[in-house]
């Protein structure tokens, strides 16, 4: 009985541990999103994802033109629930054209949660670019990822 | 005696084919009609929609008071769906 007892006991431990260990492999990262593009962007949206499945989107930031102040558009709801393990963010501007953003401007900031001891690897898609006129231009996409905490 | 009864089953197989010829005539008048032609549908886009189509209708709604909401609303499905795959 005393056997059993301490084995049981064992295994409790051991799960505790496994438990915490798996805590500890939870970090949080921000992946700054760029938009290089030579004419002035009016709407813009991008899809991000990580091939490996290891992200869990937390939250997103508008970026730094003025002519996008509000927080961009994105799946609220699955973000909430914690189930973004992908995102798409999208906004759009009615300001003038000498408003809009043109070159590199960072248009938005996704904060992520990453599991397991790899790097992510990115997977990050322009789904469309266009002028104020709603003309596609060409344009491109960047990131940069700032790690945070290991939790 | 023969002939009286072929007489009558043609007449009776005249009847439902002229009812067939005006059903299908009527149809055609009803689908000629300006409300059933294609052209007057609204055009499917071939490509899920995207946030120039938000932008397009931010553009031509501009200024309207309630538009904005509707327009969010837009938006956010857009977007929702896209990354759940469903549009």
């Amino acid at each position: 009985m005393k056997k059993y007892l301490a084995l049981l006991v064992l295994v409790g431990l051991w799960m505790a541990g496994a438990a915490s260990a798996d805590e500890h492999d939870v970090r949080f990262a921000a992946v700054d999103i760029y938009l290089d593009s030579a004419e002035p962007v009016a709407a813009w949206q991008f899809e991000l994802s990580d091939r490996d499945g290891l992200m869990k989107v937390v939250g997103v930031e508008q970026g730094e033109s003025p002519a996008f102040k509000r927080v961009p558009y994105y799946d609220r709801e699955a973000v909430r629930l914690g189930e973004a393990d992908r995102i798409i963010v999208a906004d759009y501007s009615l300001a003038a054209v000498d408003e809009l953003p043109s070159g590199r401007a960072r248009i938005a900031t996704i904060h992520l949660m990453l599991s397991g001891d790899d790097d992510a690897d990115f997977n990050l898609q322009l789904v469309t670019a266009t002028t104020h006129d709603g003309v596609v231009t060409d344009a491109r996409l960047s990131h940069v990822v700032r790690t945070g905490s290991e939790q | 005696m023969a002939r009286e009864q072929f007489a009558d089953r043609k007449a009776a197989w005249r009847r439902p084919a002229w009812a067939a010829i005006a059903a299908t005539v009527l149809l055609a008048v009803v689908i000629g009609q300006p409300q059933f032609q294609r052209s007057s549908m609204p055009v499917m886009s071939p490509r899920p929609p995207d946030i120039s189509d938000v932008l397009k209708l931010a553009r031509e709604r501009a200024g309207e008071s309630g538009a904005q909401a509707e327009i969010d609303a837009l938006a956010l499905q857009v977007v929702s769906l896209a990354a759940r795959g469903e549009s």
